[in-house]
């Protein structure tokens, strides 16, 4: 049985297609990221999942359960971690706990114990009585991954959570989402860091206006970019005056700019190289950095959809 | 010139913010005309008996003295009397048909004559005007009442007749006629000190009273929508941004608390337009004094709000800091209930509130009809109080943690 | 069980909330203690009003040949400077009436008594138009009322005096008897004796009294002190306008959550959303109860409040909660955002305590009959109507009418509110 699974999934905002035919799913015990730009219907596609909207067309599954047909069996095997900090900053950690845990059903010594164990493992046990609205950020963020923990999920769903953090509770996060896999548990993972992406899936599902456009491993979808290469320009310049002239030069598959570095997918960079350097040469544009990547993430989007990642 | 795009910045601000506009327009209008209603005479119409209605119980109606109490009190331009039983009268009364019900018991008139105790009640709530009224109205005629059957009893005492009943009783029609031509000329005359010719108390309009209690107690409250800009600056940290500039201190004072003067000026001449256009409440009788009591007013009230926008860590505290301001002195000021009728600390302290000498400054044009010299003395406590509140705001403002 | 733990969840953020807490407790009771200390210490006959400045012209002199020994203006301005009105009355001389209407006009006096030349002179000798002229701030209305009082029962003891003296002379020769002019003074004493008492006994002493007010109650705590009775319905003007402010403040709680992120949080728990609703809706009814009993208490205990017998009290105060509740999540449900509801609260509900009568409590004739049948459209109205007859001691059938629409009212506005939630969130 798949952990989740999603079967043409639609849904309509008066004309607007925010998400178009989605299918993807994850097996039980794997981390399935779902990576693409802000607005591409990563966090309409999860609010179907965890029951927050109502699909238009199609279904999805959470271990087996539809969210449409079945939405309270479908929400106990599920755990949510909004990406907005969503506690009541007027009670404490522990109470915040107790509270959410009892709204997935805990009770007694049972629920008691539980808040006890995820309070260790976010690393709050200390803090516990002290008012989330006086929490860092970071700490804040712990909670509210907490509070999806309580009922010991078979899935979790994650939906950018290391947005705007620092480098160390981000990393922090990265390491919890790693230990819960472990465990057991499926995470479904909403990003649009490549790295991320790249670091935590077993799956990655890309997904573009409202449509996934390429689903498989880290592997496969590296494979679809072929033997492209991938060469970052930083100019000092406008690029735009340039681009047009470079997407002329043979051999360039694919190129874009995005805050004041170009991108470009090339078959062979020691050939294509120097006609670029020749190109901005005549027009009067120097190239200040020049950093050749084997195809990535990155790589891939730009072949698929023409635009930067983080477009 | 920084200043100022600060002020108009925090403007732009306010005046985005449509429903609490509305509330800071509509609000004080409606209550103002609602409380005028409480205070003007319950209605206009020159053939409408505007008497109030009295129940009499009285089980013997042609006793000597019950029937000469009735029928003075039949005359009276100010009672209207309806005869009723015990049980019809209380019924009325509890429904509002009559303001009070005036017992006379059994054996009044006879008890009374011979020298006994018998006592008149009158049944009515003396916490209303009417209650009072009634009972102020019915004490001279029963006072009067009273005095003629005791001139009688010593003028029957005196003559000693075969038959002091009727001698009595002819004494005592011989006084009570004395009584009630004496009752035509009213002894005593009062007279409103007005400048200008006026027909009652209120300057001859109503809403000379709400009006400028209304206007004091919602330019307090107008405070809350600008001190919250100030309070969502400190939150969304715009305010440390704005120092980190090299704006001086004083500037961002300056021009937040010049946003708060003109909101709470814009208030107040609205509704000063407003009672002269609409409710024919004449601010506009002494332009410059109203104008000056107006800015002054607004510069305690943004004074104030500045304060309260520097104490306050979250837009709730706000609501709560300026209700409690706006309550405390709405009542202390006099703009709830006349500050005559309150006890002798309460009013003293009232008295020295801002909002009191606000509501001095505004009573002195509307109602005492009294020109630019009645509002210096409010306008200078008023121009104190709004130093001292400038200067606390500003002594807190510099302790904020950016 | 999980509506129970929404129910405390809100009570315990509701209870930690200073503004809550101010606005449910601290500013009824605040608001209560300001009228309290205005005119709570004149309870009981404690007269600790402001004192009256009076200002007194007095021109009246007597010609060589007067019967009277002292003028009668004289005895006018004695009374303003008797020692016995000393604390409310601070009487001071003008020499003339242009200087005292100056003193009105300073605000330096609150009324002036200004008794012309040959006052006794002239009333003694029956002239129509002699007038004793009383000038007033036009602010004050109470000073000029019992100042315009006392001048009035001063002269009106001086006339009963004169028409005791001409009463008896009269039936005397109706008699064929011959009065003597020396037995005049005798029956003037006898006379003023009687009036003096007379008066003592109307203002200070009830039972003796030819004429008393009496409050219309008929229960058997009934309070004759007026005082008291306006304190009672203040706190009851204050307790159902901040029972309303509470109910909504309350409902709003959804839309902050809505804002927070937890309730649609709470949407992803295995927890149906009638549930949820059913949650907040018994929160907001619990809270008002709680803090109708919090007042009811203090009012009791820090003013002296006599609320009545339980049976009507609890009739009264279970409709308030019900209606309470009813108009705050219908208010509620109209409303997007905490934003909008800050209006909603303070300019909604201000207007309509104000329709239902909550601000004119203590003055409800002064209203024109229009305005008062407007508030039976409001549930505040039936809420302060009921609370009037508890504290008039009616009885508990009395209060079945008000009790009916109270509960009525309240239960649609749920029904229509509760539906609107339910089709918003559910």
């Amino acid at each position: 049985m798949n952990a989740i699974e999603v079967k043409n999934l639609k849904k309509l905002f008066g004309d607007f297609q925010a998400v178009q035919d989605a299918n993807f799913k994850a097996d039980a015990g794997e981390v399935l990221s779902l990576l693409g730009p802000n607005g591409a219907g990563k966090s309409t596609t999860i609010s179907m999942l965890s029951g927050l909207l109502t699909p238009t067309e199609g279904d999805a599954y959470i271990m087996g359960h539809s969210v449409t047909k079945e939405p309270e069996a479908a929400k106990k095997s599920l755990g949510v971690v909004p990406q907005d900090i969503a506690l009541y900053p007027d009670l404490s950690a522990r109470e915040n706990l107790v509270f959410w845990g009892k709204m997935y059903g805990l009770r007694g010594a049972a629920l008691k114990q539980r808040v006890d164990e995820v309070l260790e493992i976010i690393g709050l046990t200390d803090r516990q009585k002290d008012l989330v609205g006086k929490f860092s950020g970071g700490m804040k963020r712990r909670v509210n991954i907490g509070v999806a923990l309580l009922h010991k999920p078979d899935v979790v769903i994650m939906d950018e959570p290391t947005v705007g953090i620092d480098p160390q509770s981000r990393r922090h996060i990265l390491d919890n989402v790693k230990e819960l896999n472990q465990q057991g548990m499926t995470v479904l993972y909403t990003t649009h860091y490549m790295e991320e992406a790249a670091e935590l899936s077993h799956h990655i599902a890309i997904m573009d206006k409202g449509k996934v456009i390429a689903y498989g491993t880290h592997a496969e979808l590296i494979k679809m970019v072929g033997e492209q290469t991938r060469i970052d320009l930083t100019l000092n310049t406008e690029a735009e005056k340039i681009l047009p002239m470079w997407r002329k030069v043979e051999g360039v598959f694919k190129i874009d700019s995005l805050d004041g570095k170009v991108t470009a997918l090339v078959d062979d960079s020691n050939r294509v190289l120097p006609h670029l350097f020749e190109t901005a040469s005549k027009a009067n544009v120097r190239i200040t950095s020049v950093d050749i990547q084997e195809p990535n993430l990155e790589t891939v989007f730009l072949h698929l959809t023409g635009r930067a990642l983080r477009d | 010139m920084r200043i100022l795009d600060l002020t108009l910045k925090d403007l732009s601000q306010m005046f985005r913010d449509k429903r609490s506009l509305l509330f800071l327009v509509a609000m004080p209008i409606v209550f103002t005309i609602f409380m005028g209603f409480a205070y003007r005479n319950t209605n206009d119409d020159p053939n409408a008996d505007k008497r109030i209605p009295l129940a009499v119980v009285d089980p013997e109606p042609e006793a000597v003295l019950n029937k000469a109490l009735a029928t003075r009190l039949e005359a009276s331009d100010s009672i209207r009397v309806e005869k009723m039983n015990e049980a019809d009268a209380m019924d009325a009364l509890y429904k509002g048909d009559v303001a009070g019900v005036l017992v006379i018991p059994l054996g009044f008139s006879e008890q009374v004559s011979a020298g006994n105790e018998a006592q008149l009640t009158l049944i009515a709530d003396s916490t209303t005007a009417q209650g009072q009224s009634l009972y102020q109205l019915l004490r001279v005629p029963v006072s009067q009442l009273m005095s003629a059957v005791e001139v009688s009893r010593e003028a029957a005492d005196m003559i000693g007749a075969e038959n002091p009943f009727v001698e009595q009783n002819a004494a005592f029609e011989l006084a009570w006629g004395k009584w009630i031509e004496t009752a035509k000329t009213p002894i005593v005359r009062t007279e409103q000190a007005v400048a200008e010719e006026s027909t009652d108390w209120m300057g001859g309009n109503p809403y000379n009273q709400s009006s400028p209690g209304i206007l004091v107690q919602f330019a307090i409250f107008g405070l809350v929508t600008s001190a919250q800009i100030l309070v969502q600056e400190k939150k969304s940290r715009t305010l440390q941004r704005l120092v980190t500039t090299n704006m001086k201190a004083w500037e961002i004072v300056a021009g937040h608390i010049l946003a708060m003067f003109t909101i709470t000026f814009l208030q107040t001449a609205m509704l000063v337009l407003f009672g002269q256009w609409i409710l024919h409440v004449d601010y506009l009788r002494e332009p410059l004094a109203a104008l000056l009591v107006a800015v002054t007013l607004g510069l305690w009230v943004s004074s104030m709000g500045l304060l309260i926008g520097v104490i306050a860590k979250e837009e709730q505290q706000v609501i709560l800091y300026s209700m409690i301001a706006m309550f405390l002195f709405s009542a202390m000021g006099g703009t709830w209930f006349p500050l005559e009728a309150a006890g002798g600390t309460f009013a003293m302290i009232g008295r020295a509130m801002p909002s009191a000498w606000a509501m001095n400054g505004l009573q002195n044009i509307l109602i005492r009809g009294l020109g630019m010299e009645s509002v210096w003395m409010a306008v200078g406590m008023l121009s104190v109080y709004a130093m001292g509140f400038f200067i606390l705001a500003v002594w807190r403002f510099k302790r904020i943690e950016m | 069980m999980k509506i129970i733990d929404m129910v405390l969840k809100d009570l315990t953020r509701s209870f930690r909330s200073a503004f809550a807490i101010g606005m449910m407790v601290v500013a009824p009771l605040m608001l209560t203690g300001l009228i309290y200390f205005a005119f709570g210490g004149m309870s009981g006959g404690d007269v600790s009003m402001t004192p009256i400045k009076v200002g007194v012209v007095n021109a009246d002199k007597l010609p060589d040949d007067s019967v009277l020994e002292t003028p009668i203006g004289d005895n006018i301005r004695s009374m303003f400077f008797d020692e016995s009105v000393q604390s409310w009355i601070v009487a001071s001389d003008y020499v003339d009436e242009e200087t005292a209407r100056a003193a009105v006009n300073a605000q330096e006096i609150g009324v002036a008594v200004i008794i012309p030349q040959n006052f006794s002179e002239s009333y003694l000798s029956g002239e129509q138009d002699v007038q004793v002229l009383i000038v007033s701030d036009p602010t004050l209305s109470i000073g000029p009322a019992v100042v315009e009082d006392m001048v009035t029962m001063m002269i009106d003891g001086v006339a009963g005096g004169g028409i005791a003296i001409e009463t008896i002379m009269e039936r005397l020769q109706a008699n064929g008897m011959q009065p003597n002019p020396v037995d005049i003074p005798a029956w003037v004493e006898q006379y003023s004796n009687w009036y003096r008492d007379f008066q003592r006994n109307l203002f200070h002493n009830p039972e003796k009294a030819a004429y008393v007010i009496v409050a219309p109650s008929a229960g058997e705590r009934e309070t004759a002190d007026p005082i008291q009775k306006m304190m009672g319905l203040t706190m009851a003007g204050q307790m159902i306008f901040f029972a309303f402010f509470t109910g909504a403040y309350s409902m709003m709680s959804i839309l902050r959550e809505e804002e927070e992120g937890t309730l649609a949080r709470l949407f992803t728990t295995p927890t149906d959303r009638t549930s949820i609703l059913a949650g907040k809706f018994v929160a907001v009814f619990i809270t008002i109860l709680l803090q109708g009993i919090v007042l009811m208490v203090a009012g009791h205990y820090a003013f002296g409040i006599h609320w009545g017998s339980w049976d009507v009290i609890a009739l009264a105060f279970t409709g308030q909660i019900v209606a309470a509740t009813g108009l705050g999540v219908l208010l509620m449900a109209f409303v997007k955002s905490t934003k909008q509801g800050g209006p909603v609260l303070g300019g909604g509900l201000t207007a309509l305590g104000m329709l239902g009568g909550l601000f004119t409590a203590n003055m409800p004739n002064a209203l024109p009959a229009a305005m008062n049948i407007v508030a039976n459209f409001t549930p505040q109205g039936w809420v302060l109507k009921a609370w009037r007859m508890v504290m008039d001691g009616q009885p508990a059938s009395d209060l079945l009418l008000p009790f009916a629409v109270m509960i009525g009212m309240g239960v649609v506005m749920f029904a229509i509110g509760a539906l609107m939630f339910k089709k918003r969130f559910a």
